[in-house]
């Protein structure tokens, strides 16, 4: 005669409406990778499996430059974002409280807050501003864009990890004869590495997708893979398309398992 | 002697927050640890002893007063600079490095050369008995082997102090008497001058060489254990060091009379009106009418094997507890209001003035 608490799973409704969810997230995207197999031209009807789609993504030259672009952006950006979120984590949790801790985190998430498209206006404005001084015109205002946007999702896995860490350690660590740069390398960073690299990951994965940013602030020649499938939509819609968001799909899918087996507590 | 001093404490006071609202901490606190002792700070949780014990290993800076270490000014010197090593409640095992790795983490620090740390670190591990278990992860040992690692790590550096906080505190009944003897012979083997932290008085009592009672901050009395058991200086060291009646007198002449009209003779003090403080074994039954005895009504009869505790009431309603060895049939023939009579065996009253 065990009384059950209240359960949410067992209102009326609750599996179709969950059903229903599920199929509206993953029903399109399960589409989109069934064609990308398809041996036709044609998005809407099968016409037969083939790996086509993939050699002709494979053999076209923009979407390699895109993607080696992609790639080299995410990865500089991911580095530089962890670097700063990480520094920007251990100033926030490695001190007493102070006052203004609040706003100093709302400051570092500011990207996830404000409008990307505003972001997007303003560093253009910033950037054409600086590329009239100079006349440099490379991929530094994409790294520069993506490594701050980045920083809050760097950021938050890493404090999550620090504030998670016992700081006896570090007490114990300076007890034992280690300076504080001792015993920050020796103690708190082989610690740290799992929420570091979770937050690498996930800087990589935001900024290997990012569009809007990307499109108001990249210079002629600069297309990354997301804008380079975003301009060849504009003129045909082909399955290639799908191909390569195959591929990103499985690329991402890949880094998120990844984060989520680091992130993942042990016992 | 200043060279037999191994930790003095000057007029150390430490206060949290600030203005109206800060909390002394400690108070004025002054204490000489000897070289080579077994020193224990004893109170209850939130009377300072954890405070001063890390302020001896650094952790925080006094407010006001001075830490020597040797003879030598360490007040502000930080914890990794001092040659002092602590055991911590949590243990605080780093669980990226290994057992060994654990041990000889301070030798590291210290930049000494591989061989010995491997040297020191295999001696360590010998010495609590973990030589087995070297290359183990802390997280797969039980919690009285990661105590011992613990022990081992801190004592690897060969500090000329070292610091326990309440290390026993999460271990169970069993295992806690092992480590007491435990702690007791490596302290004995290696020398080195403990200070221990504990809230538990027999524990004080079992291992130290010498107590400080600690309360609200201030130390409340220094000694062996049989001087803070035999003579605690007030009535918090009496009670809160094994159990204690507290029979309230007034002076007449060189002898104290009760407020239920015995007269006792016991040391003078000064004071008029004092606190007579009996420990229960050292009150005796007497028969009814006898000479000098006091009489009492039974008011209840607790048994606890080897002894039984007999409650009584004086005629003014004091309460006073015998504690009265279990005699060999198993029943001393006393019964619930029965009217008896007490003497206290007269070596063993203190005189409290309070």
């Amino acid at each position: 005669m065990a009384t059950k608490g209240f359960v949410i799973s067992r209102l009326p409704g609750f599996n179709p409406i969950a059903g229903l969810v599920f199929v509206g997230l993953y029903l399109p995207i399960i589409i989109l990778v069934v064609y990308s197999f398809n041996a036709g031209r044609s998005v809407a009807g099968w016409e037969g499996f083939s790996l086509h789609w993939y050699t002709v993504a494979w053999e076209n030259d923009a979407v390699k430059a895109a993607t080696v672009r992609s790639l080299y952006l995410a990865a500089s950006a991911a580095v530089i974002s962890t670097f700063l979120a990480t520094l920007a984590a251990l100033g926030t949790t490695r001190r007493k409280a102070f006052g203004g801790q609040t706003f100093i985190y709302v400051m570092i998430n500011q990207p996830l807050m404000v409008p990307e498209v505003v972001s997007a206006v303003a560093l253009l404005i910033f950037f054409a501003m600086i590329k009239q001084a100079t006349g440099y015109a490379g991929m530094g205002y994409l790294i520069a864009a993506h490594s701050a946007f980045c920083i809050p999702f760097a950021y938050l896995p890493i404090r999550a990890r620090l504030e998670g860490m016992d700081m006896t350690l570090e007490t114990a660590a300076s007890d034992l004869y280690a300076s504080n740069w001792q015993a920050f390398r020796f103690v708190t960073l082989p610690l740290l590495l799992p929420g570091i690299f979770a937050g690498m990951m996930l800087a990589f994965v935001t900024s290997l997708d990012d569009v809007v940013i990307t499109v108001f602030v990249k210079s002629a020649g600069q297309d990354t893979l997301p804008t380079y499938m975003l301009g060849q939509i504009r003129r045909q819609v082909t399955a290639e398309i799908n191909a390569i968001s195959t591929v990103l799909l499985a690329l991402t899918v890949l880094l998120l398992t990844l984060f989520v087996l680091l992130t993942r507590k042990k016992d | 002697m200043t060279d037999s001093i191994a930790v003095e404490a000057r007029r150390v006071v430490k206060a949290f927050g600030q203005g109206e609202t800060a909390v002394r901490a400690l108070d004025d606190v002054s204490v000489n640890i000897r070289t080579g002792e077994f020193f224990t700070l004893l109170g209850p949780s939130g009377c300072g002893k954890t405070t001063l014990l890390r302020l001896i290993a650094g952790f925080e800076m006094p407010s006001d007063g001075t830490i020597l270490l040797e003879g030598a000014d360490i007040t502000t010197l930080p914890p990794n600079k001092r040659p002092v090593n602590t055991v911590f409640q949590s243990y605080a095992l780093f669980p990226h490095l290994t057992v060994a790795e654990n041990v000889g983490f301070g030798l590291e620090m210290l930049g000494r050369p591989k061989a010995e740390v491997a040297a020191t670190t295999a001696r360590m591990l010998a010495l609590v008995k973990l030589e087995a278990l070297a290359n183990r992860k802390t997280s797969q040992l039980s919690g009285g082997q990661q105590q011992r690692v613990a022990l081992a790590r801190a004592l690897a550096p060969a500090p000329k102090v070292l610091l326990l906080d309440e290390p026993l505190s999460a271990l169970d009944l069993k295992l806690r008497k092992e480590m007491q003897i435990e702690l007791k012979r490596l302290q004995l083997e290696t020398g080195i001058t403990f200070i221990f932290v504990t809230h538990d008085q027999e524990e004080a009592l079992t291992m130290s060489d010498r107590i400080g009672v600690m309360s609200a901050g201030k130390l409340q009395q220094v000694g062996s254990p049989k001087e803070i058991y035999n003579h605690p200086v007030n009535r918090f060291v009496a009670s809160f060091i094994g159990e204690s009646n507290f029979l309230p007198a007034t002076r007449e002449g060189d002898r104290y009379r009760l407020d239920c009209g015995a007269l006792i003779a016991a040391p003078t003090a000064k004071a008029d009106r004092v606190t007579l403080t009996v420990r229960p074994e050292q009150v005796r039954l007497a028969a009814v009418g006898e000479a000098d005895a006091i009489p009492a009504t039974i008011t209840n009869l607790v048994y606890f094997g080897t002894d039984t505790h007999c409650h009584l009431s004086l005629s003014d309603g004091t309460e006073v507890v015998a504690r009265l060895q279990s005699p060999a049939t198993g029943d001393a023939g006393l019964g619930l209001g029965q009217a008896v009579a007490l003497r206290f065996v007269p070596e063993a009253i203190q005189v409290l003035e309070d």
